[in-house]
């Protein structure tokens, strides 16, 4: 495993999101003004999420051995309305509150499990890491030091410019949905 | 407002006392958990408009969100499929003897299954969806976020719809996208 460090994932982050812009609509500028979609950095993304299309099925797979022993619920179909998601993402609901989040990111070899903090959860959180790490060959966790902190300047989909962790920007705004406890209504 | 009467009785954007005011949170009030990311505790039931708000009258039509099958459902796992609906959101407001229009394009993305929800329809995603940006709008109107520039305004209801769908309808995976 090689150390990962905060500038790589900066520098990752920088590759794929644009500096400094909000996502404003065409819309609303004057037209000929260059708008967040058409950077460079976010055509890089689209790229990415086209690849993610291209290899859905291997994602896939993984979903369903996944799903002979838990309840998964695959939260990666956004990318199939055209969606820039940055990585593939998943849930395995532990019980009908409580969830653990995973993803597997389209932007480099990462991927990170979110856990809710109860008993049930490490025995399923470590075949998921099973599951990943066969699947994908080489790519590792981002340790939450690093990935928690805050890229000020960047814009991630709709969350708000300068809001997006290093985490959200890698592993999309799912990240922060983990549930535990979670009251319903419906 | 006051040239929008008629009501359209029986949905369920129109509320009346209760949003919490103030941002919504996404997910909830956060607490931390491995990752430093919001965990979801307690969530209210029930939306709260915002204080002084008094009756709001919906602007958005669940007809303003046609929803689409984009993957099938195949049936197979606790959840299954995906459907989205484009719009172009208007919102409306008074400057002296004139309305000034501006619309906030959005994409809402629900599964069409759900392990609990069961079967979502498209008819009952817009009826959410409409639901949803009600609410959201109601609480934008009841600050000072109607005078924001329209791109500007736009980018701050969008965040607020996903964090929104998070509060009036947790765990359903709903995706909101521009």
């Amino acid at each position: 495993m090689t150390k990962i460090t905060r500038s790589e994932l900066v520098d990752i982050v920088y590759h794929f999101y644009p500096r400094g812009m909000l996502r404003i609509d065409r819309i609303h500028v004057l037209p000929g003004e260059v708008v967040y979609d058409d950077t460079e950095e976010h055509c890089r993304l689209m790229v990415s999420a086209a690849r993610g299309r291209r290899e859905y099925p291997t994602w896939k797979a993984m979903i369903h051995r996944l799903q002979k022993q838990y309840s998964v619920q695959d939260e990666s179909l956004l990318l199939f309305s055209g969606g820039t998601d940055p990585a593939y993402s998943g849930r395995v609901w532990l019980t009908d509150k409580t969830t653990i989040n995973f993803h597997v990111s389209l932007l480099g070899p990462y991927y990170g499990i979110q856990l809710p903090g109860i008993p049930e959860e490490e025995s399923v959180a470590r075949e998921v890491a099973r599951e990943i790490e066969a699947t994908y060959a080489g790519y590792q966790t981002i340790p939450p030091d690093i990935g928690n902190e805050v890229v000020p300047d960047v814009t991630v989909n709709v969350v708000a410019f300068g809001d997006a962790t290093i985490y959200v920007c890698l592993f999309s705004e799912v990240w922060t949905q983990v549930y535990r406890d979670l009251v319903t209504n419906w | 407002m006051a040239l929008y009467a008629s009501i359209t009785l029986g949905f369920l954007g129109l509320v009346s006392g209760g949003f919490g005011a103030g941002p919504i949170p996404i997910g909830g009030a956060p607490t931390y958990g491995d990752f430093n990311a919001y965990v979801v505790h307690s969530l209210p039931t029930e939306p709260k408009a915002p204080p002084g708000a008094g009756i709001f009258v919906p602007i958005h039509n669940p007809s303003d969100f046609p929803f689409s099958i984009i993957v099938p459902d195949d049936g197979a796992g606790p959840s299954g499929g995906w459907q989205a609906a484009k719009a172009n959101l208007p919102f409306k407001k008074v400057n002296f003897l004139s309305v000034i229009t501006w619309y906030c394009p959005i994409t809402i993305q629900v599964p069409i299954r759900h392990w609990s929800r069961g079967y979502i329809s498209p008819g009952a995603a817009a009826v959410m969806s409409a639901a949803v940006t009600n609410s959201v709008a109601a609480t934008m109107a009841s600050g000072s976020d109607y005078e924001l520039p329209q791109g500007i305004f736009c980018s701050k209801f969008t965040p607020g719809v996903l964090a929104a769908f998070s509060i009036m309808y947790p765990g359903l995976g709903v995706r909101v996208t521009l």
